[in-house]
């Protein structure tokens, strides 16, 4: 597993510097030029650790994925090699943007949305593989939005009734067990994922 | 000690539009055994299917007295260094980062080893993949490949787009890795005179089916090509003609020895005339 993180953090290393500096150029000139509120530049970098992610992914398909299939590698070392290395990034990202001044409730809110994306997209980019990985994750997002907007637009009281109990659980337990659904939604995300790499590995999706 | 390195049995994968039927193949110990054919006509798959990273139709495949399907076999990948047929290496790192990682990758690696043959084939440590002829990153997939004391050598095109220098150079490290007690080599190629120069055994695999599977020497021996006129060839026996090349001045024909006149003057075929007549014969 470590052979993969190491291999992850060679590939994608400058891509991510390249990323991080991009960011630092566009945020300073934000802030120091349109004097708007550059909160919502602070929660790019952690979602930025998505693309990364995502693109090690498809950098690995074909080429690598072929290679690592004639190793002693298996796919319980390969794939979830791949998660830690996105959580890693995820953790360095946030960590950067709250050293950077940028700690707010915007900046932890997409930190704790990340890794529910990455759950839900790990497994659909390897069952589909990058390319028709991306546009049904694409259509999974865009259908999941419009059902929300329309929802709330539409029949708020459903929002409202589905959700409104939520205001009244006290913070930490709200914490708590968001937190555990996350890591339970992760957990089977991976298992989801071994699966249909093993499955891509053996020609069984074409 | 089994006595082949791989046998495969009734082996089939069948695709739209390709299926490779029936495939019997035998590898021995400390020989070196060439897959030839066309493009497409089943090599990377048998590879694949020896490696059990393709689902198989039919058959079974034994390697180094393990099958394939057994869980046992995924241990067993530490024994068996793969070169495949194109660049699998990430094009932004470097030899040295590659040695790393294979590090991590194989329980066996040996580092001093993966060096010497850096040194040998004069890689440069510090240079990317992506600034590599296609020269440099074969020679690196056989050093990776070499660098964890595997005992079977499989070669995908190890050899394709090479100039005749870097050839030479690899076609002798095969040879030398398959003298070794208990080790052996497959290599596919379509550069038959490549086969021809190293190979123990050679299979020709045509369109998915396999045409003959046989000692080179004793395939050397047994065909030859007779130059003729047409009225000579056809008091020559049917059984001992596999092909033939009608020119304006008179025949060409791979025969069998063994069903030739006595006094019949036949000159040494190629593995490569066998290959193109037999092929060619089937039109005949």
């Amino acid at each position: 597993m470590l052979a993969m993180l190491r291999k992850d953090l060679y590939v994608m290393g400058r891509y991510t510097a390249y990323l991080i500096l991009s960011w630092l150029v566009v945020t300073w000139a934000a802030t120091r030029f349109l004097e708007s509120d550059a909160g919502f530049l602070y929660g790019m970098l952690p979602m930025f650790s998505l693309t990364i992610s995502l693109n090690s992914i498809s950098a690995d398909e074909g080429r690598w994925d072929r290679f690592a299939a004639v190793t002693p590698l298996r796919p319980w070392q390969i794939v979830p090699a791949k998660y830690l290395f996105a959580y890693g990034c995820l953790a360095v990202m946030t960590a950067l943007a709250a050293l950077a001044g940028g700690g707010g409730v915007k900046l932890w809110t997409v930190a704790a949305i990340t890794p529910l994306v990455l759950a839900m997209a790990l497994p659909l980019l390897y069952r589909f593989g990058r390319q028709r990985g991306s546009i049904v994750l694409l259509l999974f997002w865009g259908l999941a939005a419009a059902a929300i907007l329309g929802s709330a637009h539409f029949r708020y009281d459903l929002i409202e009734s589905a959700f409104g109990w939520l205001e009244d659980v006290p913070a930490p337990l709200l914490a708590g067990g968001g937190g555990c659904a996350l890591l339970a939604l992760n957990a089977g995300s991976i298992l989801l994922s071994v699966r249909f790499y093993t499955r891509r590995q053996r020609g069984w999706y074409g | 000690m089994e006595s082949n390195a791989i046998e495969i049995r009734s082996l089939c994968k069948h695709y739209k539009g390709f299926s490779l039927d029936d495939l019997n193949l035998d590898l021995p110990y400390g020989c070196v055994l060439g897959l030839v054919g066309e493009n497409g006509a089943g090599k990377s798959t048998t590879i694949r299917l020896i490696m059990d990273t393709l689902e198989r139709d039919g058959g079974t495949v034994s390697v180094l007295g393990t099958d394939n399907r057994s869980k046992e076999f995924l241990d067993l990948k530490e024994d068996i260094g793969v070169v495949l047929d194109e660049t699998f290496v990430p094009e932004v790192i470097n030899a040295k980062q590659m040695g790393k990682i294979m590090a991590g990758t194989y329980k066996n690696w040996d580092q001093a080893v993966y060096d010497g043959w850096i040194r040998r084939f004069e890689l440069p440590l510090d240079k990317k993949f992506k600034d590599y002829s296609r020269g440099m990153t074969m020679k690196l997939g056989i050093a990776a490949a070499l660098s964890h004391h595997p005992r079977l050598l499989l070669l995908d095109e190890a050899t394709g787009g090479l100039d005749p220098m870097v050839r030479e150079e690899l076609l002798e490290v095969f040879a030398d890795f398959a003298a070794e007690e208990g080790h052996a080599v497959l290599l596919s190629s379509h550069i038959v005179s490549d086969l021809e120069r190293i190979c123990d055994y050679i299979a020709f695999l045509h369109k998915g089916r396999l045409v003959l599977c046989e000692e080179k020497d004793l395939l050397l021996d047994k065909y030859g090509i007779l130059k003729c006129s047409k009225e000579q060839l056809a008091n020559i026996p049917e059984e001992a003609i596999h092909g033939r090349r009608v020119g304006t001045y008179g025949v060409e024909a791979l025969v069998e020895r063994e069903f030739m006149p006595r006094d019949a003057v036949v000159d040494r075929a190629s593995l490569e005339d066998i290959i193109l007549y037999m092929v060619k014969g089937e039109q005949k």
